[in-house]
């Protein structure tokens, strides 16, 4: 690899003095200013073209002397053809990482899979039923045997599906010292109240959200309640929520989050009729483990 | 019947050009929104962006574990978020969208538990905060005594900066942005094309501007000034 030259370690070092000083040709590296980088969606933008001549003269302004976004919009345009990078994992790796990944989805509701049925059932298709066909002797024989096996499997399947659910009974109804429980306050969003952020201690098992919001309770019938991650997306939800002297408590499991800041929303349905109304958002952070 | 053979998994996906809605993962992600089998639809999308996310991962500099974590994290998320792709965009920009949050909230972790890392004396000295060895290399031998000259060599160092500072604000905006990426972040005539979405040959025509105007202007300065 070449030295860098005089030219090239001046140039560096001017830039990176100007960082102290920003009123030079460019404010200096960005990351030396704790700056906020500009959001995916923006980058994402720019890359496809998006934004206004200002805007993306702008960004372009910040990505000369960012290399974090600048990394980042070319490898917009690569991916997901990116270059092989040393100690690539291999077919095992891959396999055991989805082992992995599939022990935790398997605590998740399968969404997709949910709204679609629920799609269907909106707009009312029927199931579409295959045409009735004449078949062979031999062939109804077949499917005779057929129809066995598959019988025979799905007992298999019904009876360790069976253990396996009495083994997760067992799990539940055992004893569980210790659990943590975080008390969230009365209302109000931490974060944007520059408050700490009420945290779940890192750890497997159950923890309980334990709030009690100044509410009108005469007025609702009935709570729900939601959890939203650090992209408003929602990741579990619920209902069923019952106020007890003014409190409400949510269990839920730590392995079905990943560590990160998340939102409890707390929904009333009113008894006048109509659908739920937000009442209170709440911060809570599953620490690192 | 028999459910059609799986095609055999490409070591990374094929090329598919911006905005074809048919990458190769297409029929995985059509039977995961229609929920025909969705379980088994992810777990074919996993497999094959598997590799190009550990890459993402390994391209901003993390160890390889950090990387099989990082990936792992962001499958999560796409699998706990699946319900927010409408399909307007491709899937594979929206997986870039979320494999970027994943490492910028990394990031964000990183430094919080660093701060929370830093040890600080609780033994000041009297006056204030802990000095540096430079402070303590440049304070007067006797008090009352005026500070040392500065050395003639730093004296030029400065001015030579004042003049490159002052030949590089002279050039236009995208002739600047052009020879930073070049010197500063090192990029290739290509990369910085993508980056600032001019061609190659624009791109070379900025720098051997910038480079004319460059060596006119420092030639009192440097020797040599190449882009």
């Amino acid at each position: 690899m070449n030295e860098p030259t005089d030219f090239k370690r001046t140039f560096i070092a001017t830039l990176e003095t100007a960082a102290a000083e920003p009123s030079g040709w460019v404010g200096g590296p960005w990351e030396r200013h704790g700056g906020e980088h500009p959001d995916v969606d923006r980058l994402l933008a720019y890359h496809r073209g998006e934004l206004a001549a200002d805007d993306a003269d702008e960004l372009q302004e910040h990505l000369a002397t960012c290399r974090q976004c600048t990394s980042l919009v070319s490898d917009m345009a690569a991916f997901p053809h990116l270059e092989a990078q040393p100690g690539e994992p291999g077919e095992h790796e891959i396999a055991q990482a989805w082992r992995r990944v599939e022990r935790l989805i398997s605590r998740q509701p399968i969404a997709a899979a949910a709204s679609a049925v629920a799609a269907r059932a909106a707009v009312g298709a029927a199931p579409r039923m295959p045409p009735p066909s004449r078949r062979a002797p031999w062939q109804r024989t077949a499917v005779a045997w057929a129809a066995a096996a598959c019988l025979a499997l799905l007992c298999v399947g019904l009876g360790s599906w069976n253990l396996r659910l009495e083994g997760r009974l067992a799990d539940l109804t055992a004893p569980r010292p210790n659990v943590p429980v975080v008390d969230l306050g009365n209302g109000g969003l931490k974060r944007s109240a520059g408050e700490a952020v009420p945290g779940v201690p890192a750890g497997d098992g159950p923890f309980t959200l334990y709030f009690y919001p100044d509410l009108a309770w005469d007025r609702y019938a009935a709570f729900e309640w939601s959890v939203s991650d650090e992209e408003n997306a929602t990741v579990l939800s619920g209902g069923g929520l019952e106020e007890r002297s003014g409190t409400f408590t949510l269990g839920l499991d730590r392995g079905s989050l990943t560590p990160g800041v998340y939102q409890l929303h707390l929904r009333g349905v009113p008894k006048s009729g109509g659908d739920a109304v937000r009442l209170v958002d709440y911060d809570f952070q599953l620490d690192a483990r | 019947m028999n459910p059609p053979p799986d095609p055999p998994l490409p070591d990374s996906p094929e090329p598919a050009s911006p905005g074809d809605a048919e990458s190769p993962a297409q029929r995985w992600i059509d039977a995961w929104r229609s929920g025909d089998d969705p379980q088994r639809a992810f777990r074919k999308l996993f497999e094959i962006y598997y590799r190009p996310l550990w890459r993402f991962f390994a391209r901003r500099g993390f160890p390889g574990e950090d990387c099989h974590d990082l990936t792992q994290e962001t499958f999560i998320r796409v699998y706990t978020g699946m319900d927010g792709f409408r399909g307007e965009a491709r899937f594979e920009t929206w997986l870039f969208r979320i494999a970027t949050n994943t490492y910028r909230k990394s990031l964000r972790y990183g430094a919080a538990e660093k701060r929370a890392g830093q040890e600080v004396s609780l033994q000041e000295p009297e006056g204030g905060g802990l000095r540096t060895d430079a402070e303590i290399a440049c304070e007067p031998e006797f008090p009352g005594a005026a500070p040392a000259p500065e050395p003639l060599e730093d004296v030029l160092d400065r001015e030579r900066r004042r003049a490159l500072l002052a030949a590089v604000a002279e050039l236009p905006n995208q002739m600047r942005r052009c020879v930073v990426l070049r010197v500063y972040q090192e990029l290739a005539y290509k990369e910085i094309a993508a980056v600032m979405q001019v061609s190659i040959e624009t791109v070379k025509a900025h720098l051997f501007q910038a480079r004319k105007r460059l060596r006119a202007a420092l030639a009192d300065h440097f020797e040599d000034l190449e882009l």
